[in-house]
C-alpha cells in the first residue's frame, strides 16, 4: 500500500525524476550502471564545477547508487530488462515498503506487541512528510535512508534486549548502511550516544548494554571511515565526539562496577566518582582544546541545527535553501496529521515504562521533535519516530477502551492482568472528559472513545492519499497548473529547454545559471555548469552571484574568464511561475556580499521605498544587474510590462545588450538562455579628436 | 485494519491499472518540443561550427582580389602596383564604387568571395550615402575574415608643380565624416579635412614648392610586415596623416612621419606665419589586425602607390608598397599550429584525464607561410600556459632543432580541476596564435596510492601483535581451563 499511494506522480505527470538533487543521484547512478564501480568510486567530473571539476566519487554518499544498481543487475539476472532509470524512479516506493517492515519490526521490538508494530507500519507508511521524500520519482538519499535509520534503530535495540556481540555487529552494519545512504547518520551516533549516557544516569546500564555498545561503536566507526566522503571525519569531526566520549565513560563505569567487587565498600563511591567525573572532564577539556584550535569542528549544518541563528548570520547558502527554514506549525499538521496528537500519549507511554527500549523510543521522539522544529528537511527524521511513539499511543488507548468495552467492570482485572496496560487505563481515565480517575466508564463512552480513534485514523488514511495525491506529486522540473476555464495546463518548459541545449549547442559549451538548476542541466542538458547543487565551494557560487548582480560590462569580463558560453536564467514572469530567478535573486546577492563586499544588498533595494522591487522605484544598480537584463530583454514586447509573477509594471523596458545575445526562450518564457558573445573583433572604436 | 485501508484501495486500484504503461511509453512531450524547435526557429539560433569558405582554399598563393577604385580608368596610374599584385598570385577584378554591386559582389550567397579589397579612393569622392554602404561592406568582409588595403588623401595627377590641391578635389564635410568614421572603427582618427602634410627638411627633391611630397624612412623595424634592410631608401608620401588610439591594442603603425613634418590646410599657399598643427607622432601608414587575424592597412597617400611615385630617384616605394600588399594580404607573417600533441612523459598518446603530479610532455608544430609554402617557424618565444582560472604554469616552448616542434616537459600542479593548455602568442606582424586545448586534472584513484607506507609501520605492528596477542590469550584461556 504505501508503495501504491507514491505512484501518482507517475499517473498524474509521467516516469521522470523530480526535484533538483535526484537529477545527480540518477546521473551518478547511470554512470555506476554503465562504468562499474571502480570508476564510480574515483570518478573525477569535469562536467560540473567548471573549471574545478568535482571529484564525485568521494564526495557523495554512496549507499543509494549501490542500492538501485544492485537491484538493476539482480533484475537483469532474472532476465528482467529493466531501464536504470525506471529503478530510480520506483526505488523510493519500493524502500517506502521496507521502511513500513522496519518500521514494525521497531515497533514491536520496543513494546512487544505486534498490534502497535502494525500500526507504526501503516502510520510511517503512508506519513505524509515521508511520503513527500518517497514518492515515485523522487530518487533521493533520504528515501532509502529512512528504511536504514528505522531498521538500525531496530537491530540496535534488538541488540540491547538480546545483549549480545552478534547482533551487536548486526546493528553496526545496519549503521554502516545508513552511513553510506545519508548524512543524516549522524543522528544515529548522537542518538544512541544520548541514549547512553542516560541510561547510565538512570543507572540501568547493564553488561548488556556495554558489550552491545563497545561492538557497535568499533566496527561502526571503523566501517565509517570506509566511506570516502566521511573517511577521518569520523574520529575528528565534532559530531562524532559524543560517541567517542560515551565509549570512554562507558568504560570507566564498567571499570568501576568491576572494581567494585574487588574492592571495599569504603573506597568504592570515591573511586567511582574520581574515574567517571575523570574520564568525563579529561574528555570535556581535550574536546575543547580540540574545538578551539579548530581540530575538530563542526560542519555549517550541524551549526545550524545546535543554534538556529547561526546560519542567517554566517552562511547565507545554508538559509538560503528553502527546506533548511525553520518549520511551521502548519506543517507540522500538514504532515503529521494525528501523529502529532497521539505521539505525546506515546511518549508519556513510554516514561511510564522505562524498559531499554521504551527508552530508546521515547528519546528518540525528543531528539527528533527539536531537530524538526530547527530544520523543514528534517521532519523527515521526526516522521518514523512520531509514527513509532503514536503507534505506541494508539495501542495502548485501544487496548485500554476495548478492556472496558468489553465489561464495564474490567478495570481490576485488566489491572491485574496485564501489567502493561496499566498505564493505558490511567491515561484513558484521564483522557475520558473529566470523569473519577479510578471510576468506571461506561461501554457507550469507551465505544465512543474508540469510534473517534477509528475515526481520526481513516480521516488520516484520507489525508494521506490526499496530500500524495496533491501536494506531493509535483516533479517541480515539470508545472501544472490550473486555468481560468479549470483545464489543467502542464508547462514543461525545463524540459524543453534542457533538449534546446542537449541538441543546439556544441558539446563541451558551459553554462553558468544559478546553482538551483545545475544538476538538471548537467543530467539533462548534458553540458558543463559551473556550479551546481552540492554547494561545496561557496567563493565558486558568490562569483556567479557576483555575475548575477553586476552590470553587464562588469559581468563580461567574469564570463570570459569562465569560458562562460551560455547563461541561462529560470523567469517566471509570463508564467506566474513563483520560484524564479528573481524572487533568488536576493540570495545571489547575500552570499556574493560574503565574497565580494562590493555587492551590497542595500544597493539593490528600492531607494524610495527601501523594499525589493522590480517596478518602477527600482534602484539602477538593480535595473543594470545582468539578472534584472536577461529576465526583461524584450519582455515588454509581450506583456507591456507587466510582471505577473510580481504583480507589477516593471521598471526599464527597453533593455538591449551589448555582450550577450538571446538564443533561447522556452514556450512559456520560464527558461531563457543567452549566448555570451565574443569579445568586437576590432577592439574598442575610438572617438574621434576633430570635428572637420 | 479493513476500514482504514477501504479509501486506499479505491485510489489505488486504477494507479495499478495504468502505472505500467504509462511508466514505458516514451515520454511524449519531446514531439512536442522538436515541433517547437522546428516551427518557431525565430527565436532559437543554431550553432554550427565554422565552414570555411571555399575560396579560402588558394588563399596563399592565388587570392582573389577586389580593386574598388572610382573612377575606373584611375587603374591606369597604377599599373605598376596591380602588376606587383599580379606577380604575386593575386586574380585582380576592378570595380567602380558606384557600381550598386560592388557591396553585393564581395559577398556571394552569403559567403565571401574575394580574400582581399583594395580601395583606392581620391576627389572627387562618391556620395557620402555610397561611402557609408561601402565602408559598412568593407568592415563586415573584415570581420568575416576579408583583409583590406585602403588608401586615400590628395590627388594623384596635376599638383607636381606644387600648386597645391585644387578645392573642387577637397572632400566634402559629409565624405570625410564617413571616412573618419570608418577610420575610426579601425582605432585610427584622420586629420582635418583639406588639410595635408608638409615637411620643409625631408621631402623629395622633385617638390620644390609646397614640399608636400615628404619622405619618411621610420618604418617599422624587425617585423615581417616590412623587411626595412631590404629597402633602398625612404618612403616617399603626399597626403593626410593620421594618428592611432593609444586603447586599441590591435592597431600599430607602419610608417611614421619625420619630427620634422607638419599639417597644414592644402589651401594654405605659403605658410609662413602659419603656425603648424604639430602632432608628437604623425602616422602615415598603420595597420590594424583584428581578433580574427584579418588585416587593414590604412594609408593617407594614395600617390604612394602611383607609378609616378614609384619612378622617382631615391625612394623604394616599389619594394615598400609590394612588401605592403603581401603583408595585408596574408602573404607573409601568417603563422598557423598544426599536430597538437600531449601524453604522459613515457607514453605515446594523451590518456582521458591526467593525474596531478603527472609527467607532461607537451608539443606543437608552428609553421609560417613563406613564398607560398609552409615552412618552420623560427621564433623562440613561444610559451604555453597550463591555466586553471589562473595560469598555474607558464613555460617557454623548446623549439627543438628549429624543426619547427615546440615542446616542453612539466609536472602537473598538485592541485586537480579542469585545467587546459592555452598558447595565445600575439607577435606584431603575425597573425595571432590562439590555442586551446582542455586537459583535465583528476586527483588519485584509490588504486595510485602506495600499498603499503613506511610511517604506517607502527600500525602494521600493531595489527599483528593483536592478532597474536587474542591467540596465544584464548589457547592459555582454554589450556588452563
Amino acid at each position: 500500500m504505501s508503495f501504491f499511494i507514491r505512484l501518482f506522480a507517475v499517473i498524474r505527470f509521467e516516469s521522470v525524476i523530480h526535484e533538483f538533487d535526484p537529477y545527480f543521484n540518477f546521473r551518478t547512478t547511470r554512470f555506476l550502471s554503465r562504468e562499474g564501480y571502480y570508476e564510480f568510486w574515483n570518478w573525477f567530473d569535469e562536467g560540473s564545477w567548471y573549471p574545478l571539476g568535482r571529484v564525485i566519487g568521494q564526495t557523495l554518499y554512496p549507499g543509494l547508487m549501490t542500492t538501485s544498481y544492485l537491484i538493476f543487475h539482480a533484475l537483469h539476472f532474472f532476465g528482467i530488462m529493466i531501464d536504470i532509470k525506471d529503478v530510480c524512479v520506483f526505488l523510493a516506493p519500493l524502500f517506502s515498503g521496507c521502511a513500513a517492515m522496519a518500521s514494525y519490526l521497531f515497533t514491536k521490538e520496543v513494546t512487544g506487541r505486534s498490534e502497535a508494530g502494525l500500526l507504526g507500519a501503516v502510520f510511517l507508511g503512508i506519513a505524509p512528510s515521508y511520503l513527500s521524500r518517497s514518492v515515485a520519482g523522487s530518487y533521493d538519499n533520504e528515501g532509502v535512508a529512512i528504511f536504514a535509520l528505522v531498521f538500525s534503530f531496530y537491530v540496535f535495540v534488538k541488540a540491547i534486549h538480546t545483549g549480545t556481540m552478534l547482533w551487536g555487529m548486526l546493528a553496526a552494519l545496519a549503521y554502516f548502511y545508513m552511513v553510506s545512504a545519508w548524512g543524516g547518520y549522524v543522528f544515529i551516533t548522537n542518538t544512541v550516544s544520548i541514549y547512553m549516557v542516560a541510561m547510565t544516569l538512570l543507572g540501568r546500564v547493564t553488561g548488556r548494554h556495554f558489550v552491545v555498545f563497545c561492538t557497535w561503536y568499533i566496527i561502526g566507526t571503523m566501517l565509517c571511515l570506509n566511506i570516502p566522503f566521511v573517511n577521518f571525519q569520523a574520529v575528528t569531526s565534532s559530531e562524532h565526539m559524543a560517541s567517542h566520549g560515551v565509549f570512554l565513560m562507558l568504560l570507566a563505569y564498567m571499570a568501576s562496577q568491576y572494581l567494585r567487587d574487588l574492592i571495599p565498600r569504603e573506597g568504592i563511591k570515591f573511586l567511582v566518582r574520581v574515574l567517571v567525573v575523570g574520564v568525563v572532564g579529561a574528555f570535556l577539556l581535550l574536546f575543547s582544546y580540540l574545538t578551539i584550535t579548530g581540530k575538530s569542528r563542526w560542519s555549517g549544518r550541524s551549526m545550524t541545527l545546535l543554534d538556529p541563528t547561526y546560519a542567517s548570520k554566517y552562511i547565507p547558502i545554508i538559509a538560503s535553501v528553502s527546506e533548511h527554514q525553520p518549520t511551521t506549525w502548519s506543517a507540522y499538521i500538514l504532515d503529521l496529521h494525528i501523529l502529532i496528537l497521539l505521539a505525546p500519549i506515546g511518549l508519556l507511554v513510554c516514561f511510564k515504562h522505562m524498559t531499554d527500549g521504551m527508552v530508546f523510543a521515547g528519546l528518540y521522539g525528543i531528539l527528533s521533535v527539536y531537530f524538526s522544529g530547527v530544520m523543514i528537511r528534517l521532519m523527515l527524521v521526526l516522521a518514523p519516530a512520531a509514527a513509532v511513539l503514536a503507534a505506541i499511543g494508539l495501542s495502548w488507548l485501544l487496548s485500554a477502551f476495548v478492556t472496558y468495552a468489553k465489561s464495564p467492570t474490567a478495570l481490576q482485572k485488566a489491572k491485574l492482568k496485564a501489567k502493561g496496560s496499566r498505564a493505558g487505563a490511567s491515561l484513558s481515565s484521564f483522557m475520558s472528559f473529566g470523569e473519577a480517575p479510578t471510576g468506571n466508564m461506561s461501554r457507550t463512552l469507551a465505544l465512543l472513545g474508540l469510534g473517534f480513534l477509528l475515526y481520526c485514523t481513516v480521516k488520516y488514511v484520507a489525508h494521506c492519499t490526499w496530500t500524495s495525491s496533491v501536494a506531493y506529486s509535483h516533479p517541480s522540473i515539470v508545472l501544472a497548473h490550473r486555468g481560468r476555464d479549470g483545464a489543467r495546463h502542464i508547462q514543461d518548459d525545463f524540459r524543453e529547454a534542457y533538449y534546446w541545449l542537449r541538441q543546439n549547442t556544441y558539446p563541451r559549451s558551459r553554462i553558468m545559471s544559478w546553482w538551483d538548476y545545475g544538476y538538471q542541466i548537467t543530467t539533462m542538458g548534458n553540458r558543463t555548469v559551473l556550479v551546481d547543487n552540492n554547494t561545496w565551494n561557496n567563493t565558486h557560487i558568490a562569483t556567479v552571484g557576483l555575475a548575477w548582480a553586476s552590470k553587464e560590462e562588469d559581468a563580461y569580463p567574469i564570463l570570459l574568464k569562465h569560458d562562460v558560453d551560455y547563461v541561462l536564467v529560470v523567469f517566471g514572469g509570463v508564467a506566474r511561475y513563483q520560484s524564479d530567478d528573481i524572487n533568488k535573486f536576493l540570495w545571489m546577492i547575500r552570499i556574493a556580499s560574503g565574497v565580494y563586499p562590493r555587492v551590497q544588498e542595500a544597493d539593490f533595494m528600492s531607494p524610495t521605498t527601501r523594499g525589493y522591487s522590480v517596478g518602477k522605484d527600482a534602484s539602477q544598480t538593480m535595473i543594470n544587474s545582468l539578472m534584472y537584463k536577461c529576465c526583461y530583454y524584450r519582455f515588454a514586447e509581450i506583456s507591456r510590462g507587466f510582471d505577473y509573477a510580481r504583480n507589477s509594471e516593471i521598471g526599464k523596458k527597453d533593455v538591449t545588450f551589448k555582450h550577450l545575445e538571446e538564443a533561447f526562450t522556452s514556450q512559456n518564457w520560464i527558461v531563457r538562455i543567452y549566448k555570451v558573445l565574443k569579445p568586437p573583433n576590432r577592439g574598442t572604436k575610438l572617438k574621434s579628436r576633430s570635428s572637420d | 485494519m479493513a476500514l482504514f485501508t477501504l479509501p486506499l484501495l479505491v485510489a489505488v486500484i486504477p494507479c495499478v491499472l495504468c502505472t505500467t504503461d504509462l511508466a514505458k511509453a516514451p515520454p511524449l512531450v519531446d514531439e512536442r518540443i522538436k515541433e517547437a524547435l522546428l516551427g518557431t526557429s525565430v527565436r532559437n539560433e543554431v550553432t554550427a561550427p565554422e565552414v570555411r569558405p571555399a575560396v579560402d582554399d588558394h588563399k596563399y598563393d592565388n587570392p582573389r582580389t577586389l580593386v574598388v577604385l572610382d573612377p575606373i580608368e584611375m587603374k591606369d596610374s597604377f599599373t605598376r602596383f596591380f602588376k606587383q599584385m599580379e606577380a604575386a598570385g593575386h586574380r585582380l577584378a576592378y570595380r567602380k564604387v558606384r557600381d550598386s554591386d560592388v557591396d553585393k559582389e564581395m559577398f556571394r550567397h552569403g559567403e565571401r568571395a574575394f580574400n582581399n579589397v583594395v580601395l583606392f579612393l581620391r576627389a572627387p569622392f562618391p556620395s557620402s550615402d555610397a561611402l557609408r554602404s561601402l565602408f559598412g561592406q568593407l568592415l563586415s568582409f573584415m570581420d568575416d575574415g576579408g583583409n583590406l588595403l585602403i588608401a586615400t588623401g590628395a590627388s594623384v595627377q596635376g599638383n607636381s608643380d606644387g600648386s597645391g590641391d585644387d578645392t573642387a578635389a577637397v572632400a566634402s564635410s559629409a565624405q570625410w565624416k564617413e571616412l573618419r568614421t570608418f577610420a575610426n572603427e579601425l582605432g585610427m582618427d584622420l586629420d582635418r579635412r583639406g588639410w595635408v602634410l608638409r615637411d620643409h627638411f625631408a621631402f623629395h627633391g622633385s617638390d620644390e614648392g609646397q614640399h608636400s611630397m615628404i619622405t619618411s624612412d621610420k618604418i617599422l623595424r624587425s617585423t615581417p610586415v616590412v623587411d626595412d634592410k631590404a629597402l633602398g631608401g625612404p618612403v616617399a608620401y603626399r597626403g593626410v596623416g593620421h594618428w592611432l588610439s593609444p586603447s586599441n591594442s590591435l592597431t600599430f603603425s607602419i610608417l611614421r612621419a619625420s619630427p620634422t613634418t607638419y599639417s597644414a590646410p592644402a589651401s594654405v599657399e605659403e605658410d609662413a606665419g602659419y603656425r603648424g598643427d604639430k602632432q608628437e607622432n604623425t602616422f602615415l601608414v598603420s595597420a590594424m589586425q583584428a581578433h580574427n587575424s584579418a588585416r587593414a592597412v590604412f594609408s593617407g597617400s594614395l600617390d604612394m602607390f602611383s607609378d609616378e611615385f614609384f619612378l622617382l630617384s631615391n625612394v623604394s616605394n616599389s619594394q615598400f608598397c609590394g612588401q605592403l600588399a603581401a603583408w595585408t594580404c596574408h602573404q607573409t607573417g601568417v603563422l598557423r599550429s598544426i599536430n597538437l600533441r600531449h601524453h604522459k612523459y613515457d607514453e605515446e598518446s594523451a590518456p582521458y584525464m591526467y593525474r596531478i603530479m603527472d609527467n607532461i610532455t607537451f608539443s606543437i608544430d608552428i609553421q609560417e607561410i613563406k613564398q607560398g609554402k609552409w615552412v618552420a617557424y623560427m621564433g623562440d618565444d613561444v610559451q604555453v600556459e597550463f591555466v586553471m582560472l589562473d595560469p598555474y604554469l607558464r613555460l617557454f616552448l623548446d623549439n627543438k632543432a628549429s624543426s619547427g616542434t615546440f615542446t616542453t616537459n612539466f609536472k602537473a600542479p598538485d592541485h586537480w580541476g579542469v585545467f587546459k593548455f592555452v598558447i595565445d602568442h600575439r607577435r606584431q606582424g603575425y597573425t595571432f596564435l590562439h590555442i586551446e586545448e582542455q586537459a583535465p586534472l583528476r586527483n588519485f584513484k584509490h588504486d595510485d596510492y602506495a600499498r603499503f607506507i613506511w610511517c604506517a609501520f607502527p600500525y602494521y605492528g600493531s595489527v599483528f601483535s593483536t592478532i597474536a596477542a587474542v591467540v596465544g590469550f584464548s589457547f592459555i584461556f582454554l589450556s588452563s581451563a
